[in-house]
Order: C-alpha cells, then sequence, then structure tokens
C-alpha cells in the first residue's frame, strides 16, 4: 500500500521526493482520476498540500514568480500586467470545485496536450522553477513539455514556480469545448501581442489540443510579425498564415474532434484572436 | 493506516485512515455521512460536493489526507450553519429537488457560491452550479431558488 | 376549505432529500454486509468456456447462474439470464458476482476473476444484423418486430403535393444519466427476503427475484428505496437479483452499487433509430403526404423492444392530420447493451427527422412556422396516423399559441444577428401501456387514529413528484389538510400492484384509483364501517377504440408540446449557444404547476444534451465515450432559462382532469435546435448530436 506524506516545507518535500518510487500530489484532482482507473496505484506520494511558500505570487526583477500550487480559484484572479489570458485560462478549468483545487503546477506537470494553463504561460514565455536535493534549474515552459503525460521533470524534482515575465501588451485565450463547463478542450489557443504604430513588434501564439503537447506556432508568429492589421484581410496573407498554422501544429482523430476540425478552429480563433486583440490595442 | 483530525459539521474526529483514501470514502463509509453521494467517483458530476475550509470540492477526488485538519462541511450540517437551512428549504419550496441525488451537491455549490458572491447575476449562478451534474430539473428551479436567496 | 389541486408546491419529502437524511439503496449498511461487484464479459459476443475463481482469497465468495434456482430474468420476454454464461450478447455481460466484507476488496477480486471465451463474430449494428452470413442472437433471425402500415394513397399524396422534401436521419443511442448509479441493498429477516431497490416498479422486482431465486411471493418484501433518477432505465432489470441472491444464500446483508462506468457500458439505453422520412406539402404548407421508414437498433436482448418500436411508430408523422401516411419500421437485435425505454420512448428520434423536413417545407415556401403548424395541428376528432381516432383533449392548437404569444417568439422579428437562429417544433406523446397491455392500478385508503389518512399506492415515486401530486389530490378529495396526508409508495407488502411508473401513466391510473378509494372509503364511513380495513379504489386505463390487432399501440390519449428556441452559433468554433427556451404544454388539468414546470424543464434539459452533446455510439460493440468526462450530459451552463406555459384543460377520462406529462417534455427541443442552427448558419444537420464541424462547414462555405 502507499504511504502518502504530507511535509510542511518545500524543503522536506524535496527530501521526500529524493526516495525511491514517490510522486508529488498537488490537489489529486488528476492523480485520483488515474488511481481510480489502476494508474500510479504502487508509488509514494508527497502531498503539496500543506506548502504555503508554494501558494504565493510575487513580483521579482525577471517577472511574477506564480507558486506551482497556486490553484485556479486564484489564478482566475490574477492581474498580471499582460497576461490576461493566463487567468482567462485559468477561469475555463474544469468547474468551480476543480479550480478550487488543481494547481497551475499540477496542470503543467501531468501535461495533458488538452490542458487550459500550459497554451497560456507558453504564449507569455514563462519558465518553471525545479528543485531536487541536488539544486535547482530553470526551464522554458516550450522545453519542458516533452509529450502526453511528458514533461522534463527528473526524478526528484519538484516545481516550485513558474515565472511569467511581465508584459508590455496585450493576451487572450480562447477554448473550444464540446460544453460550456467541465469541458476539455478540443482546441485552445493564447496569443500574446505587443504593436507599435500600428505593427505587430511582437506575437506569441501557443495552442492545446492541436499537438502531443501544447505548442508553439513559430511559423504563423514570424509571418506576422511586422504586419498590419489590413494585412489580415488581404486573402493571400490568410491563406499563407494559415498555410504557417497548420505547419505548426498537428492534430490527430480523437473522440473529441477531428483532426480537419481541429485545423479549421486553429485557425479561426487565430484571426478572431487577433483581431480581439489589436481593438486592445489601439484602446490601450 | 494513519491518523487525521477532521472538523466535520462542527465536531471533531480523529479517524484512522488508509493513506490514499479519498475524502468521500471517509465521510460515507467510516463516519457514516451517507448524505454525501458519489455520482461518478471522477470528479465529473459533483454529487460528492461538501465544502473544505470553506471552499466547494469534489470529495471523491480529494484525498483525505490531505484534509487533516480541515474544518469540513456536509449537507448534514444543518445545525452548524443556519445558511444552509435557508438554501435547503429554498431549493425544496422552487422544486429544484426533484429526484433529490444532486440536491446534497447541488446545496453545497450554492452555500459556497452565495459565501463568496452574496449577490450573483444569472450567469454566475449557472457558473457557481456548473459543476453539479443533474438531470431532473433542466436547472432552471435551481436557478430560481438561489435567486431567491438574494 | 383549502384547494391543493392546481397549487404549487414543492416536494413533500423534499427537506429529507436536500437534507442528506433520505435514503437511497446505496445509503443502506448493516452490520456483517457483503458488498458485491460484478465479472462481466470482456467480449461482445461469444460464450464462456471456463471460469477459473482459485486466484480469490478465501474470505470472498463468487456466485454464478448455477446458484439461481433458474437463471432467467423474468420479463415481457423472459431472453436474459441472470448470469451469462452459455451465450455473451454484449461487452460487460454479466458473468458472476463477487462479494467481500469491503467493495475494494470485491472490486479486486473481481479482476481476479479469470474467464476463457469462445469467441462468436459481432453483430455490430442493423447492417450486420440483416446479413444472413451473420450470426442469430435470438430465435430465427435478428429481427425483433416490423410494422407496416399506409393510411390514404401516400403516392396519391405525393402527386398532388407541390413541394415534396425527403431526407436521411440518424439518432444515436442516448443514456438515461440518472445521477444515482443503480443499486440494491437486501437482508434476511424472519426468514423472509427484505430488498431496497431504486427501480421503477417494486412489484416487478418481486416477479424477477422470486423466480431467480425460487422463492414465493410471501417469501419476499420489496421496497423502493429513495430513487434517484430512472426516466426507463431502472424499469427493468439492473442489479436487484444479484444481493438478493447472495443474501439469501449466505443470510448476510448484500448490497451492490454499479461504477458510473458500468452504468454507462452495460446498463439500457435510448434506441439508435436510422430514419427516412418523405413529406409532400401543398403550397399553403398543408402536409398531404407522409413516407416514413426507420430502423431500430434493440442491442442485445428484447427489454422494451417492441413497445418502443410500437411508439416510436406511431409518433414518427408528429402530432398532424396527414391524410396520407405509410409506415414501415424494423427493430433488430445487434451485440450491444440492450435499448429499452427511455423518457419519450421512441417519439424524440422520430420528431427530429419529421419536425426537421416540416421546418425545411415552411422555410422553402416561405410560411409562418407556427401558422403552418397550426394549420396541420391534430384537434379533437381529428385522426392519427394510423387512424386512430383522437377522441380526448387535445390542445396542440393552445400549445403553439402560447408559444406564439412569448416573448421569445415575439423577439424574433427584430433580430438582427446573423448568427442567432430561432426553432420551434411541435410534439405529442401518448399516455398509458396501450393497446392489449394490462394497465390497472389498486389504491387504497387508510383512516388513521391521528385523524390523518395513509394514501397506499404501489407505483415508485422515482423523483418525478407523483406523490406530491397524489397527496394533493387525495387532500382535496378527502377534505383535509395536506399534512394529514400520508403516502405509501411502493412496498410489496402495503401496498397493491400499481404497474410501473412509465409510459407518463401514474398520476393518471393512480389519481383515478384513488378517487374510487375515497368513493369507497366515503360510503363506508357513511355506513359507520370504516376504519378497520381500508378502502379500495380500482382504476383501468382508457384504450383505444381501434384495435390494429398489435400490442401497445395505438393509444386512447395523448399529451402535446409545442418548443421553441433562440440560440446562437459561434462563428469561431460552430458550437451552439442557446439563450432562450419557451415550452408551451398541453396535459389536460395542472395538478401542480411547480412539478409540471419541473418535468419538461427537465426533459428539455435531457433532449438539449440528446441534441448537442450525448451519444452513446458503440464501434463494433465497444462504447465510445465511456465516463462523464466525455459522455457530455448538459451542465447549467448548457440550459438557458426555459419558460415553461401551460394550457389550460381537462381531460374527462382523467382524475381531476389530468393526462401525464412526464415524458412529453423530451420530444421536440432538438427538432427546434436544429431549426435554428439551419438559419443561423445553413447547416442542414441530419444526424445527433449536432456536429460543431458540420455547422463550422456551413459558416466558410456561406462565407465564400
Amino acid at each position: 500500500m502507499s504511504m502518502f506524506y504530507q511535509p510542511l516545507t518545500a524543503e522536506e518535500a524535496i527530501a521526500y521526493l529524493a526516495r525511491e518510487n514517490t510522486m508529488a500530489c498537488a490537489g489529486g484532482t488528476d492523480l485520483y482520476v488515474n488511481r481510480k482507473h489502476g494508474k500510479f496505484l504502487d508509488k509514494d506520494y508527497v502531498s503539496l498540500d500543506k506548502l504555503q511558500e508554494l501558494k504565493q505570487v510575487t513580483k521579482k526583477a525577471d517577472g511574477w514568480h506564480v507558486g506551482s500550487m497556486v490553484n485556479f480559484a486564484c489564478a482566475e484572479k490574477l492581474e498580471i500586467p499582460g497576461a490576461a489570458c493566463l487567468a482567462m485560462a485559468a477561469a475555463e478549468v474544469g468547474a468551480p470545485q476543480i479550480r478550487n483545487r488543481g494547481t497551475v503546477g499540477g496542470n503543467i506537470v501531468s501535461a495533458s496536450p488538452a490542458a487550459d494553463s500550459v497554451p497560456a504561460l507558453m504564449a507569455l514565455d514563462a519558465k518553471v522553477m525545479l528543485r531536487s536535493v541536488s539544486g535547482e534549474r530553470v526551464v522554458p515552459l516550450t522545453d519542458f513539455m516533452k509529450g502526453p503525460g511528458k514533461t522534463d521533470l527528473k526524478p526528484g524534482e519538484l516545481m516550485t514556480e513558474i515565472i511569467v515575465p511581465e508584459g508590455k501588451g496585450s493576451s487572450v485565450f480562447s477554448k473550444a469545448g464540446k460544453r460550456n463547463a467541465l469541458a476539455i478542450a478540443v482546441c485552445s489557443q493564447a496569443v500574446y501581442l505587443e504593436t507599435e504604430n500600428g505593427k505587430i513588434t511582437e506575437i506569441r501564439v501557443a495552442l492545446g489540443s492541436v499537438a502531443p503537447t501544447a505548442v508553439r506556432a513559430y511559423r504563423a508568429e514570424a509571418l506576422l510579425k511586422g504586419t498590419e492589421e489590413k494585412a489580415l484581410t488581404c486573402a493571400e496573407f490568410k491563406a499563407a498564415l494559415k498555410a504557417a498554422l497548420l505547419e505548426d501544429i498537428s492534430p490527430i482523430d480523437d473522440v473529441r474532434a477531428t483532426k480537419e476540425y481541429r485545423q479549421t478552429v486553429a485557425f479561426r480563433m487565430l484571426m478572431h484572436n487577433l483581431s480581439v486583440l489589436w481593438k486592445e490595442e489601439t484602446v490601450c | 493506516m494513519l491518523n487525521i483530525q477532521l472538523t466535520v459539521n462542527g465536531e471533531l474526529h480523529t479517524i484512522l485512515i488508509d493513506p490514499a483514501e479519498t475524502l468521500l470514502h471517509v465521510l460515507r463509509e467510516k463516519l457514516g455521512l451517507t448524505g454525501t453521494k458519489e455520482g461518478c467517483g471522477e470528479g465529473d458530476c459533483g454529487a460528492c460536493t461538501i465544502l473544505v475550509n470553506g471552499k466547494s470540492v469534489n470529495s471523491c477526488i480529494y484525498p483525505a489526507i490531505q484534509a487533516d485538519g480541515c474544518e469540513i462541511l456536509t449537507v448534514e450540517g444543518v445545525e452548524k450553519n443556519p445558511k444552509l437551512a435557508r438554501i435547503q428549504q429554498a431549493f425544496v419550496d422552487h422544486g429544484a429537488v426533484q429526484c433529490g441525488f444532486c440536491s446534497p451537491g447541488m446545496i453545497m455549490a450554492t452555500c459556497a457560491l452565495l459565501d463568496e458572491n452574496p449577490t450573483p447575476t444569472d450567469e454566475e449562478i449557472r457558473r457557481g452550479l456548473s459543476g453539479n451534474l443533474c438531470r431532473c430539473t433542466g436547472y432552471q428551479a435551481m436557478v430560481d431558488a438561489v435567486k431567491s436567496l438574494i | 376549505m383549502k384547494q391543493y389541486v392546481g397549487e404549487k408546491r414543492g416536494r413533500l419529502e423534499g427537506l429529507d432529500k436536500a437534507t442528506g437524511r433520505a435514503l437511497y439503496a446505496g445509503d443502506y449498511r448493516m452490520e456483517n454486509m457483503l458488498e458485491l461487484v460484478l465479472v462481466r464479459s470482456t467480449i461482445s459476443h461469444g460464450s464462456v468456456r471456463s471460469i477459473d475463481v482459485s486466484a480469490l482469497p478465501e474470505d470472498v465468495m463468487v456466485f454464478t447462474g448455477k446458484d439461481c434456482a433458474e437463471n432467467i430474468v423474468a420479463d415481457i420476454f423472459c431472453d436474459t439470464p441472470v448470469f451469462a454464461g452459455e451465450r455473451i450478447l454484449y461487452l460487460g455481460e454479466p458473468i458472476a458476482v463477487v462479494a467481500a466484507d469491503t467493495r475494494e476488496k470485491a472490486e479486486a477480486a473481481a479482476k481476479l476473476v479469470k474467464v476463457e471465451y469462445d469467441l462468436l463474430p459481432v453483430v455490430r449494428d442493423v447492417e450486420d444484423a440483416k446479413n444472413p452470413a451473420m450470426p442469430v442472437l435470438h430465435g430465427e433471425s435478428n429481427l425483433l418486430t416490423d410494422f407496416f402500415n399506409e393510411k390514404g394513397n401516400v403516392e396519391k399524396g405525393f402527386a398532388e403535393s407541390y413541394l415534396i422534401v425527403e431526407d436521411d436521419f440518424e439518432t444515436p443511442p442516448q443514456d438515461h444519466g440518472y445521477m444515482e448509479p443503480d443499486a440494491c441493498f437486501a437482508y434476511v429477516e424472519d426468514d423472509r427476503l427484505m430488498a431496497y431497490t431504486s427501480s421503477q416498479n417494486v412489484f416487478a422486482d418481486r416477479v424477477m427475484i422470486c423466480r431467480a431465486l425460487g422463492l414465493t411471493p410471501e417469501q419476499v418484501r420489496v421496497r423502493a428505496a429513495f430513487v434517484g433518477g430512472g426516466f426507463g432505465g431502472k424499469d427493468g432489470h439492473t442489479c436487484q437479483i444479484y444481493p438478493c441472491l447472495v443474501s439469501w444464500l449466505t443470510k448476510r446483508p448484500a448490497k451492490i452499487v454499479l461504477d458510473r462506468r458500468e452504468v454507462l457500458a452495460c446498463t439500457y439505453k435510448r434506441h439508435g433509430i436510422k430514419m427516412h422520412v418523405k413529406m409532400g406539402f401543398s403550397k399553403e404548407g398543408k402536409m398531404l403526404a407522409f413516407d416514413g421508414s426507420a430502423v431500430l437498433d434493440t442491442g442485445a436482448y428484447a427489454g422494451y423492444g417492441a413497445s418502443v418500436h410500437g411508439l416510436f411508430t406511431e409518433h414518427f408523422t408528429g402530432p398532424y392530420d396527414i391524410p396520407n401516411v405509410r409506415l414501415k419500421t424494423e427493430t433488430y437485435y445487434t451485440n450491444k447493451a440492450t435499448a429499452h425505454a427511455m423518457r419519450g420512448f421512441g417519439a424524440p428520434q422520430g420528431a427530429f427527422a419529421t419536425e426537421s423536413i416540416i421546418s425545411r417545407a415552411i422555410a422553402r415556401l416561405g410560411l409562418d412556422p407556427i401558422q403552418m403548424r397550426l394549420d396541420n395541428a391534430l384537434e379533437k376528432g381529428s385522426t392519427g396516423s394510423l387512424g386512430q381516432p383522437m377522441d380526448h383533449c387535445v390542445g396542440l392548437k393552445d400549445a403553439l399559441k402560447l408559444v406564439q404569444e412569448s416573448d421569445l417568439w415575439k423577439e424574433r422579428a427584430a433580430n438582427t444577428d446573423p448568427y442567432v437562429g430561432y426553432g420551434v417544433a411541435g410534439g405529442f406523446l401518448s399516455c398509458g401501456l396501450g393497446q392489449k397491455i394490462t394497465d390497472n392500478a389498486k389504491v387504497s385508503v387508510q383512516e388513521r387514529e391521528d385523524g390523518g389518512f395513509d394514501i397506499g399506492v404501489g407505483l415508485v415515486d422515482i423523483g418525478q413528484g407523483s406523490g406530491t401530486a397524489l397527496a394533493a389530490m387525495a387532500a382535496d378529495l378527502l377534505e383535509t389538510d395536506i399534512e394529514n396526508i400520508h403516502m405509501v409508495m411502493a412496498d410489496t407488502d402495503k401496498t397493491e400492484d400499481c404497474g410501473p411508473t412509465a409510459a407518463s401513466r401514474s398520476v393518471f391510473i393512480a389519481g383515478n384509483a384513488l378517487m374510487a378509494a375515497v368513493k369507497q372509503y366515503k360510503k363506508a364511513k357513511e355506513a359507520a364501517e370504516c376504519g378497520i380495513v381500508p378502502a379500495k379504489g380500482e382504476a383501468a386505463f382508457p384504450e383505444s377504440t381501434m384495435d390494429m390487432g398489435r400490442i401497445g399501440f395505438p393509444h386512447a390519449m395523448y399529451t402535446f408540446v409545442a418548443q421553441a428556441v433562440k440560440l446562437r452559433v459561434d462563428p469561431v468554433t460552430g458550437s451552439v449557444s442557446l439563450l432562450d427556451i419557451a415550452a408551451a404544454t398541453e396535459c389536460g388539468k395542472v395538478i401542480n404547476p411547480l412539478g409540471l414546470s419541473g418535468q419538461i424543464q427537465g426533459g428539455i434539459g435531457m433532449s438539449i444534451g440528446f441534441c448537442l452533446g450525448e451519444d452513446c455510439s458503440f464501434k463494433d460493440g465497444v462504447l465510445v465515450h465511456k465516463d462523464f468526462s466525455t459522455y457530455l450530459m448538459p451542465t447549467a451552463m448548457d440550459v438557458p432559462n426555459i419558460a415553461s406555459y401551460h394550457v389550460d384543460a381537462y381531460e374527462v377520462s382523467g382524475p381531476m382532469g389530468v393526462k401525464g406529462a412526464a415524458e412529453v417534455s423530451t420530444v421536440s427541443i432538438a427538432a427546434a435546435i436544429n431549426e435554428a442552427v439551419r438559419q443561423a448558419s445553413g447547416a442542414e444537420l441530419n444526424k445527433l448530436p449536432l456536429s460543431p464541424e458540420e455547422i463550422l462547414k456551413a459558416l466558410e462555405s456561406r462565407e465564400e
């Protein structure tokens, strides 16, 4: 039978995680569904629930440090400049009961391709801080996500914080689900945009549920950088943008939606999100 | 096996649990509080909703050990919480109780909603109850019941 | 004297439920209790070669068909074994039951039971079922039942039509989605077996239990626990026999509670149906001819398949007066979980097809959607699609007019959003079990020492509120306060067989029996004979005066609805957001307006799921959406405000003017949504659930 340790400090938690066959348990919203279906039953768990230090959000020189145990009920109320997409994504997670327990760190480490917070954090160029008994390291989120259920988390490591750089632009998150609550994304997208003199100076697009992990749309971003709003109405540009975006993503058919639908929605979402953000940028 | 302490509906219990036991299992099987229901066991229906330190949670996927030292309110906790009694009566009066199986969870979700936002709009009510499935009412009666409490 | 009938009233048992005091079958527990877990087949078709239980711990027990007196579930068609063995007909069919001190132990042990199978080809769908090269599941062929009828001259009707619209339609199986997973608790007391069931008919439970265990009715007492919804899905054997068997053999209390995934994969479903509808219209929109054919997939066992087949056929045309009607329907067995009774009983599937065709005809003819339906609506004295007379109260036109006057419909003209659409559909549903089926009830009235009354009714209140409605009627009839009325329901020792909670019959049939019992009580009271024996009253459901030689249809009366929806399609994703619903119902006299609204809003919620999210499709016999994170029932954020309007009507054969109302709510909204989606997107969709992908394709082609 599993052991269940419940440390009070991150230091202690890291010590427990250094033991063989242990895994962290944040809010349990994913782990306990997995356990019901026979997964991870042979593991020992290290509860992170009492680690108050991981539930803080603090502003530092390199950005906002969001504790990995910050739950979505808190995250949906975050007002980090330029990071509206994170709060919006948090608000789309499950339902109140899930948002009260599910954590940003748990969402990342579970590594579902449909995780709501991951595309938002990717579009914000977030990094994750990982600590273990042998030290700490900071990894860009885009490098951290490795595949469905797979991350770069090494045995013994604890994700303590997510570092979200503050931005002067604006961001937005959209989600296509099959119902309005308790829905797993069929396609999700976060876009961060900065403009100057009517031209895009910085753009980051990240998508969920359209690849083995949430992905950045680097090709589409490259096309968009430097363009003006009116370019978006040009059919030729739109066709090139769509082609680029479809190269950035690799959706599949599954029980929720087809590959083609995900492709169509990904592009329509991008056009929609750009127009929303452009309006915001102009108002500012 | 290990011991945890829970204050359930105002009463302190020391309970011997299996390390990975769920809070729902503790409430129903160890404390005999069967008012809290299991509808899916996977956090998808909200029938097992209770409040832990005032926040609504799905007890079917809540590690009991993480509730150690916490205050728990279940649907049986009326005596400790007169507001709960008002919600229960409003649910009955507005026809929000039909088969009743979702009612305990729905009522606890309402309790949390009104604690956080005493004057929710229709949209906020629906969002507040969106983690609780009901197959009988089409939710209209629940929205009406919550509105009557504002 | 205060009148209770017609007054809004919350449930009498409401506070028991709202406080958590009410005990559902899974909430019972006794010392020394065994908890049960079923060992289910891991194949869809074949037979069991061997069962090896040698790996099980010693303190765990296993029971199979050999432990039954008779391995048969006694139902309409006694075709289902309690435990499958010689033949397995669907994935997840029970093979054995494991009993242990705790559920966890039983679950672990069930996994250790090793079953070896001999495989047969899987009859995946009706095409397979019709294929002579495929195995036959029951009897001579895979056809359970079929029907053909022509009223008038259909070809002549089409020849005279100005517009003909036709198409193929398909609806998937749907799960009932009751929130309480199936459960049963049993124990032995004074050499009698006591059972608390979560079912829709305790008397049928007793018959099943007695046959499988070899007991006499006197040896068994069945009571309904609080039932957490049924919607047709608990009107049969879900799990009642297993704890009874184990308890009787071990003399220990025994309980079973199914897991949600078991409920989804293995229990009864709404029938998936493939349909073709062709309709002819005059230029003015008069419906001149209807030619409908359909194949129903009834799954592994007959269940109520033949009855659903009948009601589907009877309601296929919709509630319209059409002179020329041809109906051809067939129902086949396949290797899937059994399709059975589900709220609406075949009518929602047909209405989706027919009302979609009608809406498209209205659009092409440039007519008003409500006026056109008014022009064709059935009324008292019309004949139905089979030629059956409409001799009862027929209020479809009144219902349509209530929708016409609703805020939702009135604001329609002012809409400027191209992504917003409005749809309306009519619907009807029969009440009562139908032609040649015993449809009786016996109700008792007993004066109590405290001056109150015990009202004995054998029906189960599965959550729909029949107990509260009958109490209001009893209070008025006995001229007393409702607090003095004590409903005693669904107890085989204390009440009499009233048949199933089904067919929107409870309040009608039990109400009539109640009136007879009160009459008897008053007579006895006058003669000063009361108090010793309860007064009893009986009633029988009226039968249609038309006899087609078929069991189960046609019916003597119907309840009518008109339902309208306002919605918006999302131009980014093609998904549908419902904004408002107006629903009007004519079900005779309304006993409890709050109860009726609840039935209507709840049924609409269920059919919103049917239309937009719920898909219980099986692929090669395997359920595709296995849990509540993929089988998507609507949340409070998916269902809009639903205004429920009630026609003031009176049915003379009903108690105090009542007709049934519980099921008709599910019939029309899917078709109304489909029409509104067509308006808002241009998509003409023929398959449920409506696909955002198809809607988006239509939007994209409209943009081009």
